[in-house]
């Protein structure tokens, strides 16, 4: 019975169709790009990621900081995209992977805090080879035995208290 | 894991076209609770807002905590000289105030008897036109009432009555024009509640007051009653009073008094305080002296504990505590001057305040309110139609015989809107729901209903918008406003603060302040020439002219702090009168006197569509969601705890289940305000019953005030 | 480095305003139930005001904001078949939401009745859910909720002073739970029972202190001090 009813619920979330984001935003080449001396880092549009429980989804003023002027001779489509959205109150990323509601993940936790540092694609995955945005959750990110598995591993706390809110 | 279950059922339900029984609860179907932090939120911005309160006239600093546009969390600001950090039930609610789900959404004009949405454009230039219309005819014939006390926005209302050429501008909250203020005017010449040196006091006697509970300045007396109770100099509260609450649960002592005696107390004590020390009263400074003096020798401890309730062994005693522990004051609030004496009790206080030499003292002392900072605007330049509106007599009478002293009265504004010759053709309401909140609703109903024109400002839809308003423009809540706030007096220096929007407008309401721009633009002529800015910011902005400082902790901190008024030899008139409280009813039929109280929260009732705030207590020894009559077990004549009863007056009738309270002083019956509404919200209505359906109608003589415990009352079990 | 998270509550400075009741609502997601008949008794409290009669006539009633004891030696831990309820390593009790079954067998074992069953799926109409604080869960039907101590806030706080890489200090932790940081008279006083310099450990070894059901053996983290009235 409870098989039954995992499966007719798995069913039905499998139809949900891929998000449409505002932009198509290209990660790969992004992250190829330099500015001045270094390498533009995820930390740049992801800004919360190392002092902050949410990493974050960059405001259009972020895209903004060097799309303000067009990177070619003129504005591409994906500029002018930006600018329009600038001009309409913003953008509205669709925020692919969640954690569910009673789960606490907090980035600086693991970027900042722990020791090692994690570096993002030990869990994001290569990130630097997305030419398009991510379309289906990441079930990595997502499952409990995941996270506790590392954290055995690593010696990390694994009391309830410490993921679950 | 229930919740999996769950889920699981319903969507095996519908991909099967299999029924649950009838007999299982299908009303309970289960469905996930939002999930705050996943569902809608993206980008993980969170921003901080520190503005000021405006769910009271405290204004006390807050901060707002906003995460992706929603405010999510209100919490004190510790930088604030007002609450330092803490902050009331109220304050806290105000998201609850925010996010109300009945709020107005737009604005309404009442077309066939149904309030209907309506644009701006439509909804500014209606009024305008009747606007237009009645100043070429009558101005006077404008009423705006608005229920704020002081602060840009008031006098912003008041400057455009002028202007338009109306007299009749009245205001509604107590600080202000109110009782004590009036006898801090007869006293002290200076129009305004007091400051209390309770910061420095050793010794407070509170005369009924609740200052820990409603008194304009709740949380800032309750930061000052625990600072004062731990730490090297402690100071000595005792509290007079008729029922057991928060303050007599707060004092050291608690001294049982019938209500609206107070007055005599404090003149009893001051007699016993000038016997002993004939030199207590400075007559450089003091005019009436020797009419003080003839006064308290009318008030013998005997004569005193036949009033009061105490017995001369206790006044005795408490007079030796006021001679022996220095700083010491008496404390009067709005909760005790309440009945029809309130005037003459606040004067008594004032007087034994005198004796004690409060006036004078360097720390610990009762201060006139500090004066406001911010710069007037200039003078309104009237042009003719406004001189001739304004030379019409008040219709609320006030500041005539025999309400001299009053600013503005309500009670006699239901009489001028039965008169034909003195009813308002338009009346604008702000901040005011005068068919809720005040004495016998039905009479304000049936007199409101009277005037061609009811326009209101209400954010929500409550009584008078729901079944009397005919246009509704719905204002901001505060933390969508940007305003200067003056906080009602707390401390002995001069506060502003400021309010900024934490979020932005929820719905298509506007700031009232802008509505009133803008309609006196379209009036053009002198009221567009005595209102010229063009946004309320602008106009905001001249109060700061010249005045760099306070324009830069506004922006800097949030609020700006003055220095401390220096205490001055100042020139105290002391009374010459008090009246007993006079209680409206046959004392045969109607043996109970009814007190009537604002419980700590939910005000006179408008936070009554605040969910948080009707989880307090009205008593703390109450039970949460109840509407009880308090009584002494043997004034309840056989009436059991719990039980449903009817509570009948001369004027109306309400029921109410009882409270057994062996603390009550015996004869009085207690009952809260704040419920009972019939609109308001989901959250308001169906709960309790209005109190004010059992008071009697009628301002009080000399101040005009509506004092609430004036009524006889009687108790009606369900079996007689 | 062990710590013991602990509250001192000072009953000679609270008034009793609720402020600290309405601050829990607020920060915990604590819904409200309606005002009618049928809901009697399904109000969920984590903080209330806790009144006692006086046992002696014309003595002073008592009154105290009353949150989790914390108890060193919980019975509701003892009891939960599930594991939904569990003391943290650092001394709080804490519930689980997903993992409870809703047995309520925590309910009768707390002996201070601090523990609250979802009876009804909890309502925010409208506009009113987008108050929610998205730090903290909101609870579904059937499940038992309780004080945290506003684990949130403490999970926050350490990981801002590991970002900054110094130490927490005593001062950021004496107003952190929402109900202590809400309360206008300074009332109530948070931080780690087992640093003796911190100002609620100064407060729980006051001559004024007092705990709760103490012959239980049960060991309150929540200490109070007794009123003071002359």
């Amino acid at each position: 019975m409870k098989i039954l009813i995992i499966a007719l619920v798995a069913a039905c979330s499998a139809h949900t169709p891929a998000p449409s984001q505002p932009i198509a935003f290209d990660h790969a080449l992004h992250l190829r790009v330099h500015l001045d001396d270094r390498a533009l880092a995820c930390t740049d549009c992801h800004a919360g990621a190392e002092r902050a429980a949410k990493a974050g989804l960059p405001a259009i003023t972020t895209c903004l900081r060097c799309h303000m002027r067009p990177q070619g001779d003129r504005p591409s489509a994906k500029e002018r995209r930006v600018r329009e959205l600038a001009a309409t109150g913003g953008v509205r990323w669709i925020q692919v992977t969640r954690n569910p509601g009673h789960v606490y993940f907090s980035h600086r936790a693991h970027v900042s805090i722990a020791k090692p540092k994690l570096a993002c694609d030990g869990c994001h995955g290569a990130v630097a080879s997305w030419t398009a945005p991510p379309t289906e959750p990441n079930p990595s990110l997502t499952s409990m035995d995941a996270c506790l598995a590392c954290h055995r591993a690593h010696g990390a706390p694994t009391d309830c208290g410490v993921c679950h809110r | 894991m229930l919740g999996l279950l769950g889920g699981g059922v319903a969507a095996f339900a519908c991909r099967t076209g299999w029924r649950a029984p009838d007999d299982e609860p299908t009303s309970r179907a289960f469905a996930k609770p939002p999930v705050p932090g996943c569902d809608q939120y993206a980008t993980g911005e969170e921003r901080w807002f520190t503005t000021a309160c405006g769910q009271c006239p405290a204004a006390c600093g807050v901060r707002v905590r906003v995460v992706e546009g929603r405010a999510v969390r209100v919490e004190g600001d510790r930088a604030s000289p007002v609450n330092q950090g803490g902050i009331g039930p109220r304050g806290l609610a105000s998201l609850q105030a925010l996010y109300d789900p009945d709020r107005i959404t737009g604005p309404l004009a009442r077309r066939g008897g149904a309030l209907v949405p309506i644009t701006w454009d439509d909804a500014i230039a209606t009024l305008s036109r009747a606007l237009v219309e009645l100043r070429a005819r009558a101005p006077e014939r404008l009423l705006v009432w608005s229920g704020l006390e002081r602060g840009p926005v008031y006098d912003l209302l008041a400057r455009f009555a002028r202007a338009f050429g109306t007299p009749n501008f009245v205001d509604g909250a107590p600080g202000r024009g109110g009782v004590l203020a009036q006898a801090m005017d007869a006293t002290l010449g200076a129009a305004d509640a007091p400051v209390y040196g309770w910061d420095d006091a050793r010794y407070v006697l509170s005369l009924e007051a609740g200052l820990v509970e409603d008194s304009c300045q709740s949380v800032y007396f309750t930061r000052v009653a625990a600072a004062r109770r731990r730490g090297a100099a402690r100071a000595h509260l005792v509290h007079a009073g008729p029922t057991f609450d928060l303050c007599a649960y707060d004092a050291d002592e608690y001294v049982p008094i019938a209500p609206g005696t107070g007055g005599a107390l404090a003149l009893g004590l001051a007699g016993i305080l000038i016997a002993r020390s004939p030199d207590a009263l400075p007559p450089a400074w003091c005019s009436g002296c020797d009419d003080l003096r003839a006064l308290v020798a009318q008030f013998s401890p005997a004569r005193i504990e036949q009033i009061t309730g105490i017995t001369p062994a206790t006044l005795a005693r408490l007079a030796d505590e006021l001679a022996t522990i220095r700083p010491a004051i008496a404390i009067v609030d709005d909760r005790s001057l309440a009945y029809s004496n309130g005037l003459a009790t606040a004067r008594a206080a004032m007087a034994l305040n005198a004796v004690l030499g409060a006036f004078w003292a360097e720390r610990g002392g009762v201060r006139a309110a500090p004066p406001s900072p911010l710069r007037e605007w200039p003078d309104v330049e009237l042009d003719d139609v406004a001189r001739n509106g304004l030379a019409h007599a008040r219709i609320d009478l006030a500041g005539t015989q025999p309400f001299p002293r009053a600013r503005s009265i309500h009670e006699t504004l239901p009489d001028a809107f039965q008169d034909p010759a003195r009813r308002p053709a338009i009346a604008l309401l702000h901040h005011a729901n005068p068919a809720y909140a005040r004495a016998q609703p039905a009479r304000w109903r049936d007199a409101l209903a009277r005037i061609p024109l009811v326009v209101s400002f209400s954010p929500y839809r409550d009584e008078t918008v729901d079944q009397l308003a005919h246009l509704v423009l719905p204002d901001h809540t505060y933390l969508e406003r940007s305003e200067l706030a003056l906080p009602a007096p707390a401390i002995d220096r001069p506060i502003v603060a400021a309010r900024v929007p934490a979020i932005a407008p929820l719905h298509a309401t506007r700031a009232t302040a802008d509505v009133v721009l803008a309609i006196a633009k379209q009036l053009g002529g002198a009221v567009a020439t005595a209102l010229p800015w063009r946004t309320w910011r602008e106009a905001t902005a001249a109060r700061l002219d010249e005045l760099p400082l306070v324009a830069d902790a506004l922006r800097t901190n949030g609020h700006w702090v003055g220095e401390p008024i220096a205490p001055a030899p100042v020139d105290v008139a002391l009374p010459s009168a008090w009246q007993a409280p006079s209680w409206d009813g046959d004392p045969a039929r109607y043996p109970l006197g009814l007190i009537v109280y604002r419980p700590l929260g939910y005000a006179e009732g408008s936070g009554a569509n605040q969910p948080w705030l009707r989880t307090l207590r009205p008593r703390p020894d109450a039970t949460p969601w109840s509407f009880a009559a308090r009584v002494h077990p043997e004034s309840a004549r056989g009436l059991a705890n719990d039980q449903t009863i009817t509570i009948e007056s001369p004027y109306g009738s309400i029921r109410a289940t009882v409270a057994l309270d062996a603390r009550m002083v015996r004869g009085y019956v207690a009952v809260p305000m704040g419920a009972g509404h019939t609109a308001f919200g989901r959250f308001a209505r169906g709960f309790g019953a209005n109190v004010l359906d059992l008071v009697a109608p009628g301002a009080a003589s000399e101040s005009g005030a509506s004092a609430r415990c004036t009524t006889r009352v009687r108790l009606i079990g369900a079996a007689s | 480095m062990t710590r013991r998270w602990g509250m001192a509550i000072d009953l000679d400075r609270c008034t009793l305003c609720g402020s600290c009741t309405v601050a829990c609502r607020q920060e915990n997601n604590i819904p409200t139930a309606p005002a009618d008949d049928e809901h009697k008794g399904a109000l969920i409290e984590w903080i209330s005001i806790l009144w006692r009669e006086p046992e002696e006539e014309g003595a002073f009633p008592e009154g105290m904001p009353f949150p989790c004891q914390h108890c060193a030696n919980a019975p509701c831990v003892k009891v939960c078949p599930v594991g939904a309820t569990f003391k943290s390593p650092e001394g709080i009790t804490m519930q689980i939401w997903e993992r409870c079954i809703g047995c309520r067998y925590c309910m009768v074992a707390c002996p201070y009745g601090r523990r609250s069953f979802n009876w009804d799926e909890p309502q925010w109409d409208g506009t009113l859910a987008q108050l929610l604080n998205p730090d903290v869960a909101t609870r579904p039907e059937g499940v038992v909720e309780k004080c945290t101590f506003c684990h949130h806030r403490i999970r926050d706080v350490k990981e801002r002073a590991a970002v900054e890489q110094r130490e927490l200090t005593d001062e950021e932790l004496q107003r952190l739970p929402a109900c202590a940081a809400a309360c206008p008279a300074d009332a109530i006083t948070f931080g780690d029972l087992d640093d003796p310099d911190s100002k609620v450990a100064q407060l729980s070894r006051s001559s004024r202190r007092f705990k709760l059901l103490d012959h239980l053996g049960t060991d309150p983290s929540v200490v109070y001090l007794k009123r003071d009235r002359r």
